[in-house]
């Protein structure tokens, strides 16, 4: 009977706690109590619905269905948490900005009610048909009526308690500071939702895992202790994520900031229909190509202080050696530029492994420091410091510097970057690499800047490889900005890599997409 | 809020089709039932870097939840059914898992060489 109530209890923690939250933070709506009872009403309803109809949902998709439909419930959860994330952003502006149409419409509630009802709906009915089974399995064992019934009460009442205690526990803190408290707090139960949901569509076969286990924790603070799983479903803790969770992560917390941001701050329709045309194009060139070892960028030694930088850059290798063919790498990072002499970025770096597969393996921190003015001297000179983090087995870390030189002659702007790359830590070979890369631009418009850069790899510093053996590339490359506001800008960049030498692939493409902005 | 929901249909919609496109390739397939609340047989091996098909039957009344947190999977199994579980592509090791409702008797592991 016990071990029953363990097992409800925690099914019936996360929806307890979901609930106990949105309860919280929804708490000055008037009229919601009809809407909470609905929600519960129908999430019961539902997972009784569900369980019975288990058998017929399983066999689909080949036998996916059921991770289908929990990935489905649980993205609509995301979608209507982050709806109402937006919509509270919204509000909040519309009071700050005496908008008296919109905020009488949020008074009554109008706009936000009814998402009460779905969030609390199906955050029941996913754990809640497991409970419907569980204890449907139960009483076809031959339980005894009693022993199931106070078992299955027993785990409600807990779960339920947790719930109230984290109602309580919110309602006491002041509305106007539970308002920026609970936004962050359902902005990371949200993150851990979806992060949730792309773990199930890797069960289905449907999303890569990028590295099966990125970190390991479990002996630190394990998924199964109460406070591991009080944390998991609040914050989305994970003691083994894979990439693809990490990943997901990410991107659902920036994908909401960002249209907070935008609820407050609303661009034109132009601007929004180029940005998402840019992204999108970002995300079919990263998943319909296969995209390469190394990182082709050139820096420049110039820094912009008070600017920030959003990027992605993808590259992929072609070859008619299967070994040197759709090589892929992906780098996600944000920038900012501190002051007028420091920027710094950190990014994560996804890209293929031994067996190509794709995996997150790398986190870095880049900086770039400007040591002269721009035109101060005959040449413009800069430094690159960055340290990076390798994820995964046999992986180690690494230290990159790199001198960068720029000068720039009418039109034309010649770069060079002179690079030392030295592994560190567990796996390190203690040699320390010599790389070059050099490209000249022509600034025809700002719109199109095309140019020519250069990529080698010499080998060890005083041993140089055999010229076979060095990589060298080299090839077109343009670059420019998509489209610019008053708020800030698209760059783009997009080349084309000849391998020069034996141990070089025949082609790498590359691609960058970048926004730049001031905040 | 009525194109939302539209929208969340479609999405949905979406995803299950795309379920239906992956193709099917051959995968080498592994029984394992459960019975008396644990799984037979206890410890499977797989080779590395291959996905694998699990396939397990309940053969008790009662149902049994199939979790990995080092696979990444979790999976209710009713009683007296039989449902799939792909694992892998993986690295070398060994991977535990359990039934989470009889986590005491019901644990076993993948061994991928």
């Amino acid at each position: 009977m016990l071990g029953s109530a363990v097992i409800i209890f925690r099914e019936v923690l996360e929806a307890a706690l979901i609930i106990g939250l949105i309860l919280a933070v929804t708490r000055d709506i008037p009229g919601r109590t009809r809407f909470v009872f609905m929600g519960i009403a129908g999430g019961v309803g539902g997972a009784v619905l569900l369980a019975l109809f288990g058998d017929w949902i399983a066999p689909l998709a080949e036998g996916m269905g059921v991770e289908l439909l929990n990935a489905s419930i649980l993205l609509a959860a995301v979608v209507m948490l982050s709806w109402h994330l937006v919509w509270m952003k919204k509000h909040s502006y519309a009071i700050s900005h005496h908008i008296k149409e919109m905020g009488s419409k949020i008074e009554n509630g109008e706009q936000s009610i009814s998402i009460i009802a779905f969030i609390i709906g199906l955050a029941i009915l996913r754990e809640g048909s497991e409970v419907v089974l569980f204890l449907f399995g139960l009483s076809a064992g031959g339980t005894s009526a009693i022993s199931l019934l106070t078992g299955g009460l027993l785990g409600l009442f807990a779960g339920a308690l947790a719930g109230v205690v984290v109602y309580f526990g919110l309602v006491r803190v002041p509305l106007a500071s539970l308002f920026r408290l609970s936004g962050w707090l359902i902005m990371l139960l949200t993150a851990g939702l979806a992060a949730q949901a792309s773990s199930f569509l890797v069960q289905a076969d449907i999303l890569p895992a990028l590295g099966n286990q990125i970190w390991d924790t479990s002996q630190f603070l394990s998924e199964k202790s109460l406070l591991g799983q009080f944390l998991h479903i609040l914050v989305g803790y994970v003691a083994q994520p894979m990439g693809i969770q990490l990943l997901v992560y990410l991107g659902t917390i920036g994908v909401i900031l960002a249209l907070m941001y935008l609820v407050a701050n609303p661009p034109s329709q132009r601007v929004v229909a180029t940005s998402a045309a840019s992204l999108l194009l970002g995300f079919v060139f990263m998943f319909a190509s296969d995209p390469a070892r190394a990182s082709h960028k050139i820096y420049s030694p110039h820094v912009d202080e008070g600017e920030a930088e959003l990027e992605m850059r993808a590259h992929t290798t072609f070859d008619s050696n299967a070994g040197k063919n759709s090589n892929e790498k992906m780098k996600f990072e944000a920038g900012y530029g501190v002051n007028s002499k420091w920027f710094t970025s950190i990014g994560g770096e996804v890209a293929d492994n031994a067996n190509h597969r794709h995996e997150y393996q790398a986190t870095y921190w880049e900086n770039i420091f400007q040591l002269t003015e721009q035109g101060e001297y005959w040449v413009d000179v800069g430094a690159y410091l960055e340290y990076e983090v390798g994820h995964g087995a046999g992986s180690s870390d690494k230290i990159e510097t790199k001198l960068l030189l720029e000068k720039s002659v009418g039109k034309y702007v010649n770069t060079a970057n002179l690079v030392l790359v030295r592994q560190v830590g567990s796996n390190a070979s203690n040699a320390t690499n010599f790389e070059y890369a050099w490209r000249t631009k022509y600034i025809m418009s700002k719109r199109f800047e095309p140019g020519i850069e250069i990529y080698g790899e010499i080998g060890e510093v005083g041993h140089a490889l055999p010229s076979a053996q060095q990589d060298h590339r080299i090839g077109p490359v343009m670059s420019g900005v998509l489209t610019s506001t008053h708020r800030g800008k698209w760059r783009y960049e997009l080349g084309y890599l000849f391998g020069t030498s034996q141990a070089a692939p025949d082609g790498t493409l590359k691609f960058n997409l970048e926004y730049e902005f001031r905040l | 809020m009525q194109t939302m929901y539209k929208q969340l249909i479609v999405s949905v919609f979406c995803i299950g089709s795309l379920a239906y496109a992956l193709p099917a390739a051959a995968i080498e397939t592994v029984r394992m039932s459960i019975k008396d609340h644990t799984f037979q047989p206890a410890e499977i091996t797989i080779p590395a870097n291959t996905k694998v098909k699990l396939l397990i039957r309940n053969q008790d009344i009662s149902p049994e939840e199939f979790e990995s947190d080092a696979l990444h999977r979790e999976k209710l199994i009713p009683g007296q059914t039989e449902r799939v579980i792909f694992i892998g592509p993986l690295d070398a090791g060994s991977y535990e898992f359990y039934g989470e409702f009889n986590p005491k008797t019901a644990k076993g592991r993948v061994i991928v060489k």
